[in-house]
């Protein structure tokens, strides 16, 4: 959190309990006077506090402390035997030296079976099949467009594998995820997906969330990971500040090793000349010459990435060269977008100075370490990626506001632009969920429900995936194509969790720091945000 | 086992309120150090009301929040060796305590719905029953019956208010508005600055604001 919001916050908490004196509260005094509506907030926070203090005190059941002094009792009587047992003679340790053999040889035979006789190799990411969400679309689990069915193909060509062996499985994102929740398509974006796609950031993700089975626990599963970007022009500060934060609130977290370490050819890797321009020479000598019909020419040393970040080495063969050269003809500028893509990739991962998975932390730790990273460091300041800081609060807010009940905000949705940035950000899915919900109680409560406008696009007693409500919200479809027939658990199994229900924490963290600069707000602007109704909440214009 | 038992009035006993000259409380729990047992099971009685409450109050399920005192004592026993006399016993516990709270809320992702209702009254004491019972007139003397179903119903809302913020919001709430603790108290027991805790503490009202809108002016 940065100094200045937290000095101002810790203020305006001792204001109102009464504790701050001095120019300090001169100071809000004298705002509180040019504003009667931040009077108003604090007066709101004063009776909240005293609804506290009224709430009625409970006794602790009487069995409380006659359970716990029985195990007390226990324990005396115990230790009273204990002391009272008569010391044996010398013992006999062979049973033990016996027993302590076998656990080691156990452990030896265990340990040479898992060496010598299973696979060495594992796929990237081991949860490919294990979709519980929907499937395809936004953070999709399968390639869906016609740029990952290229990829894919490149992937499987490339991927190192001898003529005829099966393709190793195509790593697979959770879905559901929120990984690029501004905009996919901005830079920050794109790194965003870059880092969180990383295998080793999967593989930390789901090493240490037991996922490793076949089948993880949903509340194992880190599909509510969230990834941050910071960019900072001091990192080594920056890293102190995520460490002690992460430290002092017992989140556990590791250190991916830097993001994506991005080769596009092997010569230049030789010869550790990691520039991106002259990476693109060797690419462009055999696209540009073969798009140009020039003769077939034995391909160089190459290596290529694929969207997950893995580096695909290969020696292409003359028939592989003639098949790239053909495509090459058929399709250069596909190709050589796709080359700029690779090349932007890299240039975005040369920035990058550290990746950090955090494991579940709750979102009120995920809101101060991301003002916590907006801070000022000693040589200078951090510049956060609003947009993902956004998507945090304005979650954390919507979930707080209950607002699930605002009908109108699948329509308002496609026309207002401050929806459609909510949209953008995230808060879809809440609104999906509403709305899904919200057909599952007009499926089953024919009677009582009312025909808002939730009910308007989707048919009742047809569920929608998140994704089409994604794609609806967008604009991108205009109308939801209802999917599968619905009882009320199928339904709800199609979604998230409704916004009550969802986890209050265990909320995981990718978060990647980059070089750059700065923001801070001062007391008014706390006041302010605090005075604001819940930010950008749509007044429910109920359409009946 | 007698001396495992102590007088019930000592329950009602507050660190503060026990402070004047030597404190009960510290001079039990040195004892309960130096290996005596039956000064710990009045730790126990001293703490017991308090302790359920505040766990209750983070958690809003009774069987877990019973269950969460004991094991706050039983870890408190086996513990006791690493009290140094920093902060008061109370805030010792208390600090296991909550960690135990926070720690079951983030593994128990349920929805949980606090509650007024009372699911106590099974097993009392004819003694507990009546304190109880005294405590509630007390507070209902003075109001009539709409005033009394008014307030039952602001208490369940602020409840369940509580309930649907996060562990960390409610832990300070607690703290603060429920159990008194003063700031160094509660930056001692959650390890965190100051400044970040005043700070969390604002936040957390204003997110306790948000979802009680419609009982404030």
């Amino acid at each position: 959190m940065s100094d200045i919001q937290e000095n101002t916050e810790a203020k305006l908490a001792a204001y109102i309990d009464g504790d701050l004196d001095g120019s300090d509260r001169a100071e809000i005094e004298k705002l509180l006077e040019q504003n009667p509506n931040y009077r108003r907030v604090l007066d709101q926070l004063r009776q909240t506090r005293q609804l506290l203090r009224g709430l009625p005190r409970e006794s602790a059941p009487p069995e409380l402390s006659e359970i716990f002094n029985s195990q007390l009792e226990r324990s005396v009587l115990l230790d009273g035997i204990t002391e009272q047992r008569p010391r044996s003679g010398p013992l006999n340790r062979w049973p033990q030296f016996m027993m302590a053999a076998a656990v080691v040889l156990l452990t030896v035979g265990l340990g040479a079976v898992v060496y010598f006789v299973l696979p060495r190799s594992r796929p990237p990411i081991r949860v490919a099949e294990n979709s519980v969400g929907p499937s395809g679309g936004l953070h999709g689990t399968q390639p869906t467009s016609a740029e990952d069915e290229e990829e894919d193909r490149l992937y499987r060509d490339s991927g190192g594998n001898s003529a005829g062996e099966a393709a190793p499985p195509r790593p697979a994102i959770v879905p559901g995820l929120d990984v690029t929740a501004a905009d996919p398509s901005s830079e920050v974006g794109e790194l965003a997906l870059d880092a969180y796609q990383n295998p080793q950031v999967q593989s930390l993700l789901y090493e240490t969330s037991g996922a490793n089975t076949a089948t993880p626990s949903n509340a194992e599963n880190p599909k509510d990971a969230l990834v941050m970007v910071v960019r900072s022009n001091d990192p080594q500060e920056l890293q102190k500040q995520v460490v002690a934060y992460l430290d002092a609130n017992s989140i556990s977290w590791s250190a991916a090793p830097r993001q994506v370490p991005v080769t596009l050819n092997l010569t230049m890797a030789q010869s550790n000349k990691d520039n991106v321009v002259e990476a693109v020479s060797p690419w462009q000598r055999i696209l540009g010459s073969n798009a140009s019909g020039g003769a077939i020419q034995p391909a160089p040393e190459q290596a290529q990435i694929n969207r997950r970040g893995v580096q695909l080495t290969t020696q292409p063969t003359t028939r592989e060269a003639s098949a790239l050269a053909s495509q090459a003809e058929v399709n250069a500028p596909q190709i050589r977008q796709n080359l700029d893509q690779q090349l932007a990739k890299k240039a975005r991962a040369l920035s990058v100075n550290n990746v950090y998975v955090a494991r579940r932390l709750s979102r009120v730790q995920l809101v101060e370490l991301s003002d916590t990273l907006t801070g000022k460091s000693q040589a200078g300041q951090n510049q956060y990626q609003q947009v993902q800081l956004e998507n945090v609060s304005q979650a954390y807010r919507y979930r707080m506001q209950d607002g699930m009940a605002k009908a109108a905000l699948p329509t308002q949705a496609t026309t207002d632009p401050t929806l459609r940035q909510d949209v953008a950000l995230g808060r879809v899915n809440f609104a999906a969920q509403q709305q899904v919900a919200a057909v599952a109680r007009a499926s089953t409560e024919p009677a009582q429900s009312q025909p808002s406008a939730v009910t308007q696009p989707i048919q009742q007693g047809n569920a929608v995936s998140f994704v089409e409500g994604v794609r609806y919200f967008r604009g991108e479809a205009s109308a939801l194509a209802t999917t599968r027939p619905a009882t009320e658990a199928s339904l709800m199994a199609a979604t998230r969790p409704a916004p009550t229900t969802m986890p209050a924490d265990a909320l995981y963290l990718v978060l990647v720091v980059q070089n750059e600069a700065p923001l801070a707000p001062t007391t008014q602007e706390s006041l302010e945000r605090s005075a604001q109704p819940p930010a950008t909440q749509p007044a429910p214009a109920n359409p009946q | 086992m007698s001396s495992l038992s102590g007088t019930q009035h000592d329950a009602g006993l507050t660190p503060n309120e026990s402070g004047r000259g030597a404190r009960p409380d510290v001079a039990l729990i040195q004892r309960a150090q130096r290996g005596d047992r039956g000064a710990y099971g009045q730790i126990v009685l001293l703490y017991q009301d308090r302790l359920y409450n505040a766990m209750l109050r983070l958690v809003g399920d009774r069987e877990e929040a019973r269950e969460l005192a004991q094991e706050t004592f039983t870890r408190g026993l086996s513990g006791i060796a690493g009290f140094r006399g920093d902060s008061s016993p109370y805030t010792w516990l208390f600090r296991i305590g909550v960690n135990l709270a926070i720690s079951q809320l983030r593994k128990v992702q349920k929805q949980r719905t606090f509650s007024l209702d009372s699911g106590g009254a099974k097993g009392r004491t004819g003694e507990d029953q009546a304190s109880a019972l005294l405590d509630r007139m007390s507070r209902e003397q003075s109001e009539t019956p709409p005033q009394r179903l008014e307030r039952r119903e602001r208490d369940q809302a602020v409840l369940a208010a509580l309930g649907r913020l996060d562990a960390e919001y409610r832990a300070v709430l607690v703290m603060r508005d429920i159990e008194g603790f003063d700031y160094q108290q509660m930056a001692d027991v959650l390890g965190l600055p100051l400044g970040t805790l005043k700070s969390r503490l604002f936040r957390a009202r204003l997110a306790l604001r948000d979802e009680l809108r419609n009982y404030l002016k």
